[in-house]
């Protein structure tokens, strides 16, 4: 790590896109500039019955990959986008062979999820009965058609990116709602900065064009609905706009280790230099009135990059067209910029290309690149009316010709996730006279004594907002050391943090017969269900109380437990500016939304008939129901209910994600972008699409008495959520120390198919990494997955056995036995079991332990531990692709 | 089903009890004078929440597009928003329409933001009982008696013929309540209908 300087300026080297105005950075600029619209009537459905019939769609047919689809069969439209455009962004870096270290290249990208019906209309007519959707027949329908499930795997196409580019370091699918690629991007542009990989692709790919999709929107009535054209439907910033206009398709960049990128003579397009995030914890759907978290993450970009507001030419703005975000980003806007707003050119490729959703931010990305590179603005097109509430200079109808020096990219998504992005352009004698970041200071704790609490970064409440005295001239970072102060739980355990801890420790169990509706039917018997969690209790915003799935209820209750924990409720200050980090299940939905309203769209003849849809079907869906299914709901609930603004980040990364948003968290505290956050996950996996996953995997628990043995793992459900903070930060308030956060590391196995072998080495390397970073030799204790599924038992099996070569008496428990598996919650609570067993001294048992697939039997606790030990390696791995580890260690004050 | 066009009380207090559970209040809390934004809290996911309990509780189908926003399309936006406030075609217009509207309000100086916030739990209900009431003048086209609420699915069904339709568009109900409104005040000449909608201009 020491021959890697920590902060490194990060150069765009290669781009690709597929949209509606073209699948070449050619023809897609050539038609920007020519001021075209790619909006046109939706061909892929008979969109012409419906109250919206546009969108920016693409022509698939035209552009599929034979070559994917014989590789990941069941690749849906959104795949194709990234697949494509990933390809083209490669090809455009160049790279020697050879040139490339794959264990340093990673994925980092935006995408959707969301239940897929259309596949499933053939055999509706089977499928639904009186009392919804018939669970078995689902079942049998899912075994012969395996792929219809794939769609709905969140983690799937970063997955496919990195397999075809054989990368193996992390893998990452972030969910942020529209501002997905833009989280995503940045959130690769620091990882490369701060030193954990040197070349990402990233960006965004999304597809929401299908009947559904539109079905959801317009229900919740986002659409434009009044146009006289297609054509003339998005036009943002004009007085008559009504709504946005969906399009699909996707957007890539290779970001690059500026000084590699030199050094292997590579074309630069341009440097990303800057990235803010925030959220405006207000409403679901509304975005704060004065442009709150919109300005806060234009504020925090600029900061950043290091750059003053008067020294950005360019705003691609979010601009979507709807009545309330062109005002209120018009608002956030002034704030940020005073009076170089009347300067500034602000303008929205959403009126050419309409609303690419989780891949908005990355096709604006681009177009803001290629904006620094080629010297032109894009317009804003159908700006005919002028609004006097959108007063700025938006490049009406017609493209610019400008010298921008620098240009800034902003996304808000639903549920109040915002996120910029700062691209400066190219010159090549800026490579020298542009010094680097300061260097990093590490920080020893000698010098802390009586540390005071470091500042808010800005008063982001500023009357004028623009103010010069607010901003550092040179903010001196420092290599912070992480601490934990808070946990919180929620699980068939307990509903707290002591009381699950406790039960655990005694061996006891929260694998239960079944007993919810969603899985009645399926061939399971047992579960781990939350027993006697009232909303009413633990989540007093009404508005959140009804639309937050149980899940995400757990998750706004883990949380703020570990709030608490850390002796922050009261903390206002604190808690505006903490970031959160969570790690999300990717899909949440009841499909039993649909089956009323589906069952009166079949013909006597039991036929899906779109006219019987439209006319009674979509009147019986719940308007809120995209809302409810939002995979960053449980990020924005805890947001909105404690009033965290700071910067924030929501992993969609499958069973990884939980134990990898505590890792990306303690990163950015480390590297000095943040002083504490609130960092974990949760999911349920007590739901018919995931279970029906799982039941075919082979990997569940089934057709037994509950704990009868390890034979698969039962389905569970959780959340655990810890509050971490920069030492200097929890020792400032006298905070109760948990543990530290020493390292981490992520890889993925670049296998197809997936071999134990591989798999084994993935979680080694990843094993490997986080000890690096933490500087240790050994292990210590191991929290793992322990799932009893033969092939994720042997994984680990093989790492033990690797570790103990090095590691005598190295030690392993697991949860999974008496939580069942709880997906993305599954590391995020292994992480608080250590934690708390480092705090206690105490370890917990594995419950129903069987040591069939290995040969270190010593190895598994098999009853409580009443040990002191200073050292916990915690991972979590996904189906031997991902895995993500964690060093924590007992905290010790002083030099380090 | 019981014809409830009629009994404004049993209808006032079923809206009264849909608004209370969407909004997570007691019944008690919620009357008829209630202003749904700026008394009762609510936000804009709780009307979406609140039409579609209404559509199903009474098997109607409400507009989707606000009154001012369909005035606007029909009459054109200038003859019904000048300098930021309701004309005075507009405040008249909502008279007519919306009787219930507390009279007092509509007053020059009136924005298009004061009317949304000062929607009352009686202006929902009027628009339930107007919706049921031009649900009960279709006829049949097929024999011309009268339609009643089928008892297996969410539509109509002649109680002659046994020939069933969609329930009304509540469009259909705003738009013909709006043309009766500007006849009657006397707007001049067809209305220019400036902004197309995405129905009337689909090939």
């Amino acid at each position: 790590m020491s021959a890697r300087p920590q902060y490194r300026r990060v150069a765009i080297t290669g781009m690709g896109a597929m949209t509606s105005l073209g699948g070449t950075i050619p023809s897609l600029w050539g038609a920007i500039l020519a001021g075209r619209s790619g909006v046109s009537y939706i061909k892929q459905f008979d969109s012409g019955l419906f109250p919206v019939s546009i969108g920016g769609e693409i022509d698939l047919e035209a552009m599929r990959d034979p070559e994917l689809d014989g590789q990941f069969p069941g690749c849906g439209r959104a795949a194709h986008f990234g697949s494509w455009a990933a390809g083209r962004a490669w090809q455009d870096a160049q790279f020697a062979s050879g040139a490339l270290d794959e264990s340093r290249a990673g994925v980092c990208i935006g995408a959707s999820t969301f239940p897929v019906i259309e596949d499933r209309l053939d055999r509706l007519g089977d499928l639904l009965d009186e009392q919804g959707w018939n669970r078995r027949k689902y079942l049998e329908l899912c075994r012969s058609r395996p792929h219809l499930l794939a769609q709905s795997d969140a983690a799937f196409i970063s997955t496919v990116l990195s397999q075809r580019l054989q990368f193996q370091g992390p893998s990452t699918t972030v969910q942020a709602a529209c501002a997905s690629a833009t989280q995503a991007i940045g959130h690769a542009f620091h990882l490369i900065r701060n030193g954990d990989a040197d070349v990402m692709l990233a960006g965004g790919t999304d597809s929401m064009v299908s009947m559904m999709c539109v079905t959801g929107f317009t229900l919740l009535g986002s659409l434009s609905r009044r146009w006289s054209t297609p054509a003339k439907a998005s036009r943002p910033f004009d007085r008559t706009r009504d709504g946005f206009v969906l399009a699909e398709g996707a957007a890539m960049l290779i970001l690059e280790d500026l000084n590699q990128a030199l050094n292997r003579g590579a074309t630069i397009h341009a440097e990303i230099v800057g990235y803010g995030s925030s959220c405006d914890a207000y409403r679901f759907t509304d975005v704060h009135p004065d442009g709150l978290g919109a300005s806060m993450c234009m504020n925090a970009a600029l900061e950043d990059a290091g750059v003053e507001p008067h020294e950005i030419g360019y705003i691609n703005a979010h601009g979507t067209s709807t009545p309330l975000n062109d005002r209120v980003e018009t608002i956030a806007i002034r704030q940020v910029f005073g009076r170089h707003s009347e300067r500034l050119a602000v303008s929205s490729t959403k009126s050419q290309l309409g609303h690419l959703l989780c891949a908005a931010g990355a096709v604006e990305a681009l177009l803001s690149v290629l904006t620094l590179e080629c010297g032109s603005i894009p317009a804003t097109i159908n700006l005919e009316n002028a609004d006097p509430d959108c007063d700025l200079d938006y490049v009406p109808l017609k493209p610019r010709q400008a010298d921008v020096r620098l240009a800034l990219s902003n996304s808000f998504g639903f549920g109040g996730q915002n996120g910029a992005l700062v691209f400066r352009r190219w010159e090549k004698c800026l490579s020298e006279c542009i010094p680097n970041r300061p260097p990093m200071v590490r920080r020893d704790s000698e010098s802390d004594e009586g540390a005071r609490l470091p500042a808010p970064n800005r008063d982001h409440r500023g009357a004028a907002g623009f103010n010069r005295a607010l901003r550092p001239a040179a903010k001196v970072r420092t290599r912070a050391r992480v601490v934990a102060t808070g946990v919180g739980i929620v699980s068939s355990l307990g509903l707290n943090a002591p009381t699950h801890f406790e039960r655990l420790c005694r061996g006891e169990s929260g694998i239960r017969s079944i007993s919810g509706r969603e899985l009645e039917g399926l061939p399971l018997t047992c579960e781990g269900r939350v027993q006697g969690f009232e909303r009413r209790e633990h989540v007093p915003h009404r508005m959140l109380r009804k639309i937050l799935t149980n899940a995400a209820c757990y998750a706004v209750a883990a949380a703020g437990e570990a709030i608490c924990d850390a002796g922050l409720a009261a903390e206002r200050g604190i808690l505006e500016r903490c970031g959160i980090c969570v790690g999300s299940l990717g899909l949440d939905q009841d499909f039993n939304v649909f089956a009323d309203s589906l069952r009166v769209s079949l013909t006597r003849e039991k036929v899906f008939d779109t006219r019987l849809f439209v006319e009674y079907g979509m009147s019986l869906i719940d308007p809120l129901f995209l809302v409810k299914s939002l995979p960053n709901s449980g990020l924005c609930g805890m947001a909105i209910q404690f009033g965290l603004r700071g910067a924030n980040l929501n992993i969609m990364n499958g069973a990884v994600s939980g134990l990898q948003s505590i890792d990306a968290a303690a990163a950015e505290i480390r590297s000095g972008n943040l002083d504490c956050a609130i960092a974990g996950g949760y999911d349920s996996l007590l739901q018919l699409e995931v279970a029906i996953n799982h039941l075919i995997a082979g990997n569940v628990r089934a057709g037994e008495r509950p704990s009868s043995g390890r034979n698969g793992y039962a389905l569970g459900e959780g959340a655990a959520f810890v509050f971490l903070e920069s030492e200097t930060h929890a020792r400032a308030r006298g905070a109760r120390i948990y543990a530290e956060i020493t390292g981490g590391g992520q890889t993925h196995a670049a296998s197809h198919p997936m071999t134990r072998e591989a798999g084994a080495g993935g979680l080694k390397a990843a094993a490997q990494k986080a000890m690096d970073a933490a500087g240790v030799e050994t292990a210590g204790i191991i929290f793992g997955d322990g799932f009893g599924a033969p092939f994720q038992d042997g994984v680990e099996a093989d790492v033990l056995n690797h570790l103990r070569m090095k590691q005598q008496g190295i030690r392993f428990t697991s949860a999974a036995g008496a939580l069942g598996f709880c997906g993305v919650a599954s590391g995020a609570l292994s992480a608080a079991h250590a934690l708390l067993g480092l705090r206690e001294a105490l370890i917990p048992p594995i419950v129903n332990c069987s040591d069939s697939l290995t040969d270190c039997a010593e190895t598994y606790i098999r009853s409580q531990e009443r040990l002191p030990f200073d050292r916990a390696l915690v991972w979590s791995s996904d189906r031997g692709f991902d895995h993500v580890a964690v060093i924590l260690e007992r905290y010790e004050g002083g030099a380090k | 089903m019981q014809d409830p066009a009629i009994d404004h009380a049993a209808i006032s207090r079923q809206v009264i009890e849909i608004v209370a559970r969407a909004l997570d209040r007691s019944p008690e809390d919620v009357h008829p004078s209630s202003k749904i934004w700026s008394n009762l809290g609510a936000e804009s996911l709780d009307m979406l929440d609140i039409a579609f309990s209404l559509e199903s509780a009474f098997g109607i189908r409400l507009p989707h597009t606000d009154l001012l926003g369909r005035a606007s399309d029909y009459f054109g936006e200038e003859n019904i928003v000048q300098g930021g406030a309701l004309s005075e075609f507009a405040l008249e217009l909502i008279r007519r329409v919306m009787p219930e509207f507390e009279q007092k309000q509509l007053r020059a100086g009136l924005t298009p933001m004061d009317f949304r916030r000062a929607i009352t739990v009686e202006s929902l209900v009027q628009v339930v009982i107007r919706l049921l009431e031009f649900k009960s003048q279709l006829v049949c086209p097929a024999c011309s008696a009268r339609f009643s609420d089928s008892k297996t699915a969410p539509e109509l069904e002649c109680v002659a013929c046994g020939l069933t339709q969609a329930y009304p568009s509540g469009e259909q109900a705003l738009v013909a309540g709006l043309a009766t409104a500007a006849r009657q005040i006397g707007f001049p000449g067809p209305p220019p209908n400036t902004i197309a909608t995405s129905a009337d201009s689909r090939p």
